[in-house]
């Protein structure tokens, strides 16, 4: 642990992934509290809005605000802000009711306008990433989305790793028939193409199904499609880690074989097993961005990333039109990056030859 | 000082290891390989039996399947202790169990021979609770840090991991794994061939004064004839999987019978000793997969003659306690 | 007069080093491998070169024959057949190794590319000094060297892999192809390591009639002193970096004055003696961390005659000739010869 904290002093890269994955996950957490709006809430008028955050205005002077704006050409959705008409931004807002987590009822989100507080009194609400073409708030829509799109990367992983660590296991270690019979699963599953796979097993499953179902059949889809090349790292590295002679001497101290397994081999990859999650998790995160591309994923009402990508950003037309629709790809880049920051920092420390570089 | 022999503690009959090389998809048939030839040895309870023998001799094969570290192909291991005998295979877990908690293997290289993700407290105590012999924990790091301090390391060491330790003290890491079960014998293969030339000794020294104070027997297996006939009270030298000539020490230096014996004496570097004359070395290295009828040395043998490839030589008693495997030694 | 004879062997003098000190940059700080090293082998002369892990006698040797990587910081000069090695560009190094100077390495297995014939091998090798040589040449020759080291069914064996040659096989084939292109100087880097001991003692006798037949110039490196003492007529003795000792074989063999040369001598039991009868002289410690050299002499922490002076400062290399005989003696304490 100590030594986490002293790399992580070390590294500003790595340093600054983990703030940004600890802000990302604790905005996850609390998605309710901080978004100032409903994932769903549609606000009539205000559809294909660029971001409205304002710092200064002559009449309100420095403070979060928004300008009115007011629709200046049906046809492109180009908006102008209107002249003196500005709406402060507070924080500890009344909002739309809500749950935390589906079980605490509260009103006040962490910041807004007064348009709850005081409906009719013309008090505009503040979109930090812009609208969607349904009025819908950007921001809010990522904070709820990241609840899909971030922890289906580790519970697809580790679905995904425990059956590569088991199957992968097994087969290094017993070597014969089992590791034949494992590896040629695994190979026929690399054989056919991912992508086809993906929507093949998509495909003959029902359609109908509420969000809950989705998400688990996405994770299912996903790591049978990505288990067997972990497993195959694993069962090589197993068959070269049996080799060392601790491994033997373990097996004359009596020792049976699983407790050799777990306790001997498996830790000896625990640098590339950290690698492979960290890896791993915005390789699923954009798994569930491909099918909900796709639209085999996360569908309306539901909200993940990938199926705002889906809806807003196909088009060159749409991103140029209204550049603010990026926002979830930006997201997913900076999600992928610092997972990889982040995992190359966890795999030097696990590393048991690694020491701290000194200048000089 | 030496410790009295006091009846067999270990017998091998016959031991044979085959192997079966993987011919692949686009070969022609496999081959086998004789690791070893129906070996024959009787290990005395408090001697150090030393095996000596260059690469393909079978010495490795030999310790690795006294321990069953794979099973045998044909032939019998027998252990006695406390009045009884038990048949050493694979399948008595119950017996090899006792076996292996009595008879400890200590390997080559330091490098591979200990769990590099964990501390020296983990690696001696964590197979501990699996032995035949297994203590309470407490009682466990006691003995942790007394068979640590008998091989010469310091108790605060237990919490460093092996990278931080010199090839030499591994080994001692290694020893200290392998008494804590108080043992009554020990395996050395190879121990200190991987080590430095000025800490091999400290390691032998070390084996001696374990040995004295633990009573311990051992089988002691090297290339290096010079540092066995040191450490063994008898010797047996091995070549292609069979044993080729097993004496006391005082007699394979003074008198060695077996021609293989005597061309190892010969190429060994001794301070003052000249280079070996031409032709006395030479001839094509010990091929195991040639099928195993008549002597291994053939080839390279300055008595061999026409029977010797047909025929294979009995290991034959030719003096009191002195066998040798040759047709021409009497 | 001490200048004038050296500069007059420097001349005569196949190799000749002087102040060679080779640092590695590392991330533990500057990794000193050589620290100042100093011989001299004459034409037809063999010098061995012992030491354990660390000793820098290997890097030494690559350090003459510019095969250390872009990193290593080279001093002092190295003079072959009187020319300076350091500095020379990659093409003027090519150009010397395999024609002036050539050498062979530990592990035979690890030095054939192991997709080419051996007889492929022979024709690349002999083509770096006569690229118009024709397919037919390459074999003859060939054929000969290998029967110049004693492989039978030469033209047979050619046709074969790498790897389906033993060992000491291999290492002859090695020592053939390294005298290819007529070298003067072979340099033996723990060539019989890596072999048992009777395949050992071949590969030394051979290497021994090599240097008579061709008049050839060798230096011998490894740790096992007994062994370099069969073939070499000078050894030197190194210890982290550093030259504790050097002089004629059988002198050094039999009258060391460094403390050092004495453990390496005692290390290992003698024939005949048995622990019943006699304990091994050992000495404590292992050899010190190539990154953290302390001051005064390496041997020290170890050294049973060490006092307060010996940790001071690095005790000078005192030269003699103690017999007149070849090459001169020298040593690196400050109690030679004196009975531990």
């Amino acid at each position: 642990m100590k030594r986490f904290w002293s790399a992580l002093r070390r590294r500003p890269i790595a340093f600054a992934s983990f703030i940004v994955l600890t802000i990302l996950y604790f905005g996850m957490i609390f998605c309710e509290f901080l978004a100032p709006y409903g994932p769903n809430d549609q606000f009539t008028g205000h559809s294909d809005q660029p971001p409205s955050l304002l710092l200064y205005s002559p009449t309100l002077g420095f403070r979060p605000q928004v300008q009115t704006l007011v629709l200046i050409n049906d046809f492109t959705r180009e908006y102008a802000g209107l002249e003196g008409h500005y709406t402060a931004v507070n924080l500890l807002a009344v909002g739309p009711d809500e749950k935390l987590w589906g079980l605490i009822p509260f009103r006040h989100h962490l910041f807004g306008t007064d348009r709850y507080a005081n409906p009719g009194a013309g008090a505009e609400p503040v979109f930090l990433f812009g609208t969607d073409n349904l009025g819908r708030d950007i921001f809010s829509r990522l904070l709820y989305g990241s609840r899909i799109s971030l922890t289906i990367g580790f519970v697809g992983v580790a679905v995904s790793l425990f059956i590569a660590l088991l199957l992968g296991g097994l087969a290094g270690y017993l070597g014969g028939l089992w590791d034949w019979l494992i590896m040629r699963l695994a190979e026929y599953i690399i054989l056919i193409p991912g992508l086809y796979l993906i929507l093949f097993l998509r495909s003959i499953l029902s359609t109908n199904m509420n969000s809950g179902q989705s998400y688990a059949i996405i994770t299912v889809i996903l790591s049978t499609v990505g288990w067997p090349g972990t497993a195959r790292m694993i069962r090589g590295m197993v068959h070269s880690i049996k080799r060392n002679d601790f491994v033997a001497n373990a097996e004359l101290e009596s020792m049976p074989a699983r407790a050799i397994l777990f306790r001997h081999i498996i830790p000896q990859m625990s640098s590339i097993l950290i690698i492979s999650v960290t890896l791993g998790i915005p390789g699923f995160i954009l798994g569930e961005t491909v099918l909900s591309y796709l639209g085999l994923g996360i569908v309306d009402p539901a909200v993940s990333w990938g199926s705002m990508i889906n809806r807003d950003a196909t088009t060159i037309t749409n991103l140029v039109q209204f550049p603010w629709l990026f926002a979830p790809g930006l997201f997913l880049i900076i999600i992928a990056l610092a997972f990889n920051f982040l995992g190359e920092l966890l795999r030097d420390i696990a590393d048991p030859n690694w020491r701290e570089t000194r200048r000089g | 000082m030496r410790v009295e022999s006091t009846g067999t503690f270990i017998r091998v009959t016959d031991l044979t290891k085959v192997y079966k090389l993987d011919a692949g998809l686009f070969a022609a048939a496999g081959r086998w390989v004789w690791a070893l030839n129906g070996v024959s040895i009787d290990v005395q309870r408090g001697e150090t039996y030393g095996l000596v023998g260059e690469s393909g001799s079978g010495k490795t094969t030999l310790a690795r399947a006294l321990v069953q570290l794979f099973p045998h192909t044909s032939g019998r291991i027998e252990y006695f202790s406390g009045g009884d005998g038990w048949a050493i295979t694979r399948r008595d877990p119950r017996s090899l169990r006792r076996f292996r908690a009595d008879v400890k293997y200590v390997f080559q290289d330091p490098a591979s021979a200990l769990d590099p993700r964990m501390n020296v407290l983990r690696i001696l105590t964590s197979g501990a609770r699996y032995s035949d012999r297994s203590l309470d924990s407490a009682r466990l790091v006691s003995r942790a840090r007394e068979t640590m301090e008998a091989v010469g390391l310091r108790a605060e060491d237990l919490g460093r991991r092996p990278s931080e330790f010199s090839g030499g003290q591994r080994q001692r890491i290694s020893l200290a794994r392998a008494l804590i079960s108080s043992p009554s014998a020990l395996i050395c293969d190879e121990v200190v061939s991987a080590l430095d030339v000025s800490v091999q000794g400290q390691i032998l020294n070390l084996l001696i004064e374990l040995k004295r104070k633990y009573q311990l027997t051992m089988i002691f297996i090297a290339h290096d004839l010079t540092v066995v006939s040191y450490m063994a009270d008898r010797i047996g030298v091995l070549y292609g999987g069979r044993l080729m000539e097993e004496a006391p020490t005082a007699e394979i230096v003074e008198r060695p019978l077996h021609p293989y014996t005597q061309l190892l004496y010969r190429a060994m570097p001794r301070l003052g000793g000249k280079l070996p004359e031409r032709g006395s070395t030479s001839g094509a290295p010990y091929n195991p997969t040639r099928p195993p009828s008549g002597c291994p040395f053939v080839g390279r043998c300055p008595l061999e003659q026409e029977k010797c490839s047909t025929v294979m030589p009995e290991l034959r008693e030719v003096r009191p306690g002195h066998r040798v495997a040759c047709h021409f030694v009497t | 007069m001490d200048n004038v004879a050296r500069s007059d062997r420097a001349e005569m003098s196949i190799l000749d080093v002087r102040g060679l000190t080779v640092d590695f940059p590392s991330h533990d700080g500057i990794l000193q491998a050589v620290r100042g090293v100093d011989f001299t082998l004459q034409s037809g002369e063999c010098l061995g070169i012992v030491g354990e892990s660390g000793s820098g006698k290997s890097v030494s040797a690559l350090a003459a024959l510019g095969l250390l990587g872009k990193d290593a910081r080279v001093g002092g000069s190295i003079l072959l057949k009187g020319a300076e090695v350091r500095g020379l560009g990659p093409e003027q190094l090519r150009a010397l190794r395999g024609t002036v100077a050539s050498m062979i390495f530990q592990e035979p297995s690890r030095s054939f590319d192991p997709i080419s014939s051996i007889g492929k091998t022979f024709q690349e090798t002999l083509r770096v000094k006569d690229p118009a040589l024709s397919a037919g040449d390459c074999q003859r020759r060939a054929v000969r060297l290998l029967s110049e080291v004693h492989i039978p069914r030469a033209e047979e064996r050619l046709r074969g892999f790498p790897h389906q040659f033993s060992g000491g096989m291999l290492q002859r084939i090695m020592i053939a192809l390294a005298l290819a292109n007529d070298p003067e100087l072979l340099i033996a880097d723990e060539p019989t390591t890596a072999l048992d001991v009777t395949i050992q003692a071949e590969i030394i006798g051979l290497l021994s009639e090599l240097r008579s037949r061709r008049r050839l110039s060798l230096v011998f490196i490894s740790h096992n002193l007994a062994l370099v003492g069969q073939i070499a007529d000078q050894i030197h003795v190194m210890y982290a970096g550093l030259v504790l000792e050097a002089g004629p074989a059988g002198l050094v063999l039999s009258k060391p004055r460094s403390p050092y040369t004495r453990a390496l001598l005692d290390a290992l039991p003698s024939w005949g003696s048995h622990y019943s009868r006699e304990t091994l002289r050992t000495i404590a410690g292992s050899v010190p961390d190539p990154t953290r050299h302390e001051p005064g002499c390496p041997f020290a922490p170890r050294c049973p005659l060490a006092v307060e002076r010996c940790r001071e400062a690095v005790p000078p290399l005192v030269r003699d000739s103690a017999d007149g005989a070849a090459g001169d003696a020298a040593y690196r304490c400050i109690f030679p010869g004196v009975k531990t």
